[in-house]
């Protein structure tokens, strides 16, 4: 069980359902094991691989005869993420989510965040074109990097925000210190 | 939960009757389970549920290579959201059946009687293997597949049993395997890893997450491959012998590895347009001195209305110079191999985390994936190999 317990949480993350009944005595057991493992979903993948390794090394034998449960689910495999998303609070967070319903309460909104980036800038990289829609602000603005909405727009591959920039008139002029402009990047 | 439950138990009752370890402290030293004579094989097919039909797939026929093709595309291997599956191609299916010694006796399908539709399959093809210094001359076991609304009918241990007896009247006892999922009892299980190189996709399908707080203009600007470092020229015919030479002796250092013949390398090496992509570079005399190798192996991606298909190439065999000895050459040939797929159009190169594969993958910015391939032998005892003794990839 305890093999079923990390997996779960190198899965899915630390146990996140209601406990089962009581009398559910496989649920229960099943749950419990998941509960119990107090470890990120990182440190899970890690400590699964180990307990594996050491039951193996035979250091351990009496465990594998227990852990009969059928490992199912990961088949096709996919990135793990490594790192925790905290719930979302700053109007970059909602943009970035494209919750367009929290950016308008936040509208307007004149902040820069830590790295000197507007939430049209934001919006530009995340190719969120009709949040960029509701923003009315400096179209040419600069983050600390020097790179415009323009510049996000384009680096990040979003033709349909870039052509939006520039019908409203966004400078196509403009060094990053990267020494690009936006036109270079296009 | 019940019909669940009843699963587990039934596929642990099933591996309970098989030659296989039931758990570690089986294995104390390497070697046969059971001892076998051909004339002690039944002559007989094992007898499938009524309505059923076995059926020798030959993969050189369009329609039969089609019917093998949907019934995986459709009902193959999944991740854990069943978002993506594998589609392997039907162009792929007849390359990775036909390597030198194929039998078409070992391509086998279930159809319905009635309809003639294939609703199951299996395959073996040979192999030989080397496993802690001993020669194994056995098949390897891949593409299982039932129909999902049949999966209550138990086919699969009756697609295994029979199998394995087509297999056995050969003279050959011995097989090897992967599965995602953890059965009596894995040899070793090795981690996959995932190199994106089409980062923005990669997201929108859900593949791989953006970093909260990071920018999608920094994220893709992380993964740009543009320096490359050997001369890699797709690989030729005037190869094989060179890079059957410099690949066995690469895999030789490894616990657990395939053993080529140079018919095999010029099968299962030679690029193949979008199925196998393979490359050599070569020294001033004309010497191959490294070689690499990636298939194709695309998922299709379920309810997106962008994408259909993530194109993900797998990284197959490679020996660089130095056999590994060298780190950095290791790394300039894996850098170029990414920079190779990024031409090819994938948008991911996947692999395993056996052999050499550490030396590289933190640095080329390879990511941890969720997924494990677990690796079996059928009928023969090994004590536990560790991923980077591992010197086995299947398809």
């Amino acid at each position: 069980m305890q093999f079923y317990g990390l997996y779960k949480t190198a899965i899915i993350g630390k146990c996140n359902t209601p406990q089962p009944g009581y009398f559910e005595f496989r649920e229960r057991a099943k749950w419990d094991a998941w509960n119990k493992i107090d470890l990120t979903k990182e440190q899970a993948q890690q400590a699964y691989i180990d307990l594996f390794n050491t039951v193996l090394a035979g250091q351990n034998q009496g465990e594998i005869a227990q852990g009969d449960e059928k490992l199912e689910g990961v088949k096709v495999s996919v990135m793990t993420s490594e790192h925790t998303t905290p719930a979302a609070s700053t109007i970059f967070d909602f943009i970035q989510n494209g919750d367009i319903a929290k950016v308008k309460e936040l509208l307007p909104c004149n902040s820069v965040d830590a790295n000197g980036m507007t939430p049209l800038m934001w919006a530009a990289d995340g190719g969120r074109l009709e949040i960029m829609k509701l923003i009315d602000a400096d179209l040419d603005a600069q983050d600390f990097d020097g790179n415009t909405a323009l510049h996000y727009a384009l680096l990040s591959e979003n033709r349909e925000c870039a052509e939006y920039l520039i019908s409203k008139g966004a400078r196509q002029d403009i060094i990053n210190s990267d020494n690009e402009t936006a036109l270079s990047l296009k | 939960m019940q019909s669940k439950e009843k699963k587990e138990k039934e596929a642990h009752k099933f591996w309970n009757t098989q030659p296989v370890p039931q758990n570690e402290s089986d294995v104390q030293e390497d070697g046969v389970i059971e001892h076998k004579e051909v004339s002690d094989i039944k002559q007989e097919p094992y007898k499938l549920p009524s309505d059923f039909e076995w059926y020798l797939v030959d993969i050189n026929n369009e329609k039969d290579r089609t019917d093998v093709y949907t019934l995986l595309s459709q009902n193959y291997v999944e991740d854990s959201d069943a978002v993506f599956r594998f589609d392997y191609s039907p162009e792929f299916l007849q390359w990775a059946l036909q390597p030198p010694g194929w039998k078409q006796d070992w391509h086998l399908g279930v159809r319905v009687a009635s309809n003639k539709k294939i609703v199951a399959f299996i395959s073996g093809i040979p192999a030989n293997l080397s496993v802690h210094e001993s020669k194994l001359h056995l098949v390897e076991i891949n593409f299982l597949c039932v129909h999902k609304k049949l999966r209550s009918k138990r086919l699969a241990p009756v697609l295994i049993k029979e199998i394995t007896r087509r297999v056995n009247l050969t003279g050959i006892f011995q097989a090897v395997y992967t599965a995602g999922v953890n059965l009596p009892t894995p040899i070793s299980i090795c981690r996959y890893f995932h190199r994106p190189l089409n980062p923005k996709k990669l997201c929108e399908v859900g593949f791989s997450q953006l970093p909260h707080n990071t920018t999608m203009a920094s994220h893709i600007k992380k993964y740009k491959l543009d320096v490359s470092f050997l001369n890699l020229q797709p690989m030729q015919e005037g190869d094989v012998s060179q890079v059957t030479a410099l690949l066995n002796e690469f895999l030789s250092q490894f616990e657990f590895h395939q053993v080529f013949s140079e018919e095999e390398v010029r099968h299962m090496m030679l690029p193949i347009k979008d199925v196998v992509f393979s490359y050599v570079a070569k020294d001033e005399n004309d010497n191959v001195t490294d070689f690499t190798a990636f298939y194709s192996l695309p998922s299709s991606i379920a309810r997106n209305p962008k994408h259909t298909h993530i194109h993900a190439a797998y990284l197959f065999y490679y020996a660089p110079k130095g056999l590994g000895k060298d780190q950095t050459r290791s790394r300039h040939l894996m850098n170029d191999t990414l920079i190779l797929a990024k031409q090819a159009n994938f948008d991911v190169v996947n692999c395993l985390g056996l052999s050499h594969n550490q030396q590289f993958l933190d640095e080329l910015k390879f990511g941890k994936g969720d997924g494990y391939l677990h690796y079996y032998l059928y009928n023969y005892r090994c004590k536990t190999i560790q991923p980077e003794q591992m010197g086995l990839v299947m398809l």
